[in-house]
């Protein structure tokens, strides 16, 4: 239980390195930030495309306006949700959108495209950064980790084993009591 | 396989010089229930042999007392439209293959865009209550020639009205592919029947514009098309069957004795799938990939090549 290795599992979600050479008529990037290096790569690659680039970032990144048709900073996750729904209840299948962010955001952003209609064949995710969601599997609760495999949960205080299992409903890695005798990490008396 | 069904003609119309619907009763007992999008496989006994053609059920699924079906008289017809037009009167019998459906609705999709050529409007007329009961948001194209491939456009008027769009070939009215599958909404699945020319040009269209395959569905129930004799060496029987021009290689097989799975006979739905270990094949199916073709072939429509034995693993 405790060797599971990276891509242990079929949930495991695999995250792209470069975009798809596929037709689209519209596509849309939507990024966490836009100064880091893998960003600044990604944008490159998908403005070799011929269809014009639509970026909706978070935060008040500096915007490199290289081959940008159109960049919109948006000051939190919510606006920046609310405007996603808004450009996708609209939009033509035909359009491709292109994540770009750690894990929580990367998932948040999907769950709304796929409420918007878009399927998973339409939708490539790139991960960067190491954030990623966490749920407890026995008291139902989120939280936000990093790369660590142990962690205690912040609701029911159980220790919990990080286990490769992935769920693309939740969007996080389920945690589950590492040792059923110790829930907590109590001492041993 | 199931059994054959038995059934009386019920009722005959001619609807344009080339389109006659058919009404069929069960003989005795209940007919089976189907689903939207599925046919039934019409058993014609010719002088000669029996052809077995599928055709998509038209009438509403709820509705359990009879069955529906049209034939298009095809100009290049093996024998099997020209028999349902010439031969079948009211009150003959005929046997049918239950019905089995590879069309079914997305229970996926928000939005249905269905798309007709001519005889192609058939799945999609047991589609329309389907949609309607569920509160489906979709829209029928419907492309035909007008007086000759337009059986149901009056029908489908007064039921429709706006959901309907009708393109006239004979009035220079034509479907603009790429107009109407660039606007649809996030949600929208297509689904196209007809002549393959119409199917792939809307499978083209989608592809290009981004569509990705699990959005596109299509139906096409190609009669099997005559072609060079040939010759089939049977692997593991020994035996030799020799495949006429205007016969399948299934229905050699069936008439040499040799029984294949099979369901839709118009290389759709690979039941009948068959390895061969040697000698050329014309691929004539919508369902082998390019891989897949190198070891199997589906008899229902492809060939072996003219001079080249083909050897089966049967």
């Amino acid at each position: 239980m405790t060797t599971d290795a990276p891509q242990a599992m079929a949930s495991t979600p695999l995250y792209q390195q470069q975009p798809q050479p596929v037709p689209a008529t519209r596509r849309l990037l939507v990024s966490q930030s836009l100064v880091q290096p893998e960003v600044n790569a990604l944008q490159a690659a998908l403005a070799q495309f011929a269809e014009p680039l639509q970026v909706l970032v978070l935060g008040e990144s500096a915007v490199d306006p290289v081959a940008l048709d159109s960049v919109e900073a948006f000051a939190g996750p919510q606006l920046l949700r609310a405007r996603l729904q808004t450009l996708l209840a609209t939009a033509p299948v035909g359009t491709r959108l292109y994540l770009c962010g750690d894990e929580v955001f990367l998932w948040d952003c999907r769950q709304l495209a796929e409420e918007a209609g878009l399927l998973d064949e339409e939708i490539e995710l790139f991960r960067t950064g190491a954030r990623r969601r966490l749920y407890c599997v026995h008291c139902a609760t989120f939280q936000d980790i990093t790369d660590e495999a142990l962690s205690e949960c912040t609701c029911c205080g159980v220790q919990l084993l990080v286990r490769t299992h992935f769920s693309r409903r939740l969007g996080a890695y389920m945690g589950v009591c590492s040792d059923p005798n110790l829930p907590r990490a109590e001492v041993r008396p | 396989m199931s059994a054959a069904i038995e059934v009386r003609v019920a009722a005959v119309r001619q609807l344009t010089p080339v389109v006659r619907e058919f009404t069929f009763e069960p003989l005795q007992g209940r007919l089976p229930g189907f689903s939207a999008g599925s046919h039934v496989v019409v058993h014609m006994p010719l002088a000669e042999r029996t052809l077995r053609n599928a055709y998509s059920l038209l009438s509403d699924p709820t509705e359990r007392g009879h069955y529906r079906i049209a034939v298009r008289l095809q100009d290049e017809s093996r024998g099997g439209s020209r028999f349902m037009h010439e031969q079948v009167k009211e009150g003959d019998r005929l046997q049918l293959s239950p019905p089995a459906n590879l069309f079914s609705p997305s229970s996926q999709a928000r939005r249905h865009l269905l798309i007709a050529g001519g005889i192609g409007i058939t799945p999609f007329l047991s589609y329309l209550p389907e949609l309607r009961a569920r509160g489906a948001d979709f829209s029928l194209h419907y492309a035909f020639r007008g007086g000759l491939t337009d059986a149901y456009r009056q029908q489908l008027q007064a039921e429709l009205g706006e959901r309907l769009s009708c393109y006239d070939a004979e009035a220079g009215c034509f479907l603009d592919l790429p107009r109407l599958l660039g606007e649809q909404p996030l949600g929208s699945h297509v689904y196209v029947c007809g002549p393959q020319s119409l199917i792939e040009a809307v499978r083209e269209q989608a592809a290009a514009l981004g569509w990705p395959a699990s959005r596109v569905h299509w139906e096409v129930f190609a009669a099997p098309e005559p072609g060079q004799p040939f010759v089939a060496q049977l692997a593991r029987s020994g035996k030799r069957v020799a495949v006429g021009s205007d016969f399948s290689l299934l229905e050699a097989l069936e008439q040499a004795g040799v029984e294949v799975p099979n369901l839709c006979r118009g290389g759709v739905c690979g039941q009948c799938d068959t390895r061969y270990l040697d000698g050329e094949v014309e691929h004539r199916d919508a369902f082998l990939g390019a891989a897949e073709r190198a070891t199997h072939l589906m008899p229902c429509v492809s060939r072996g090549r003219c001079g080249s034995a083909l050897l089966l693993d049967l």
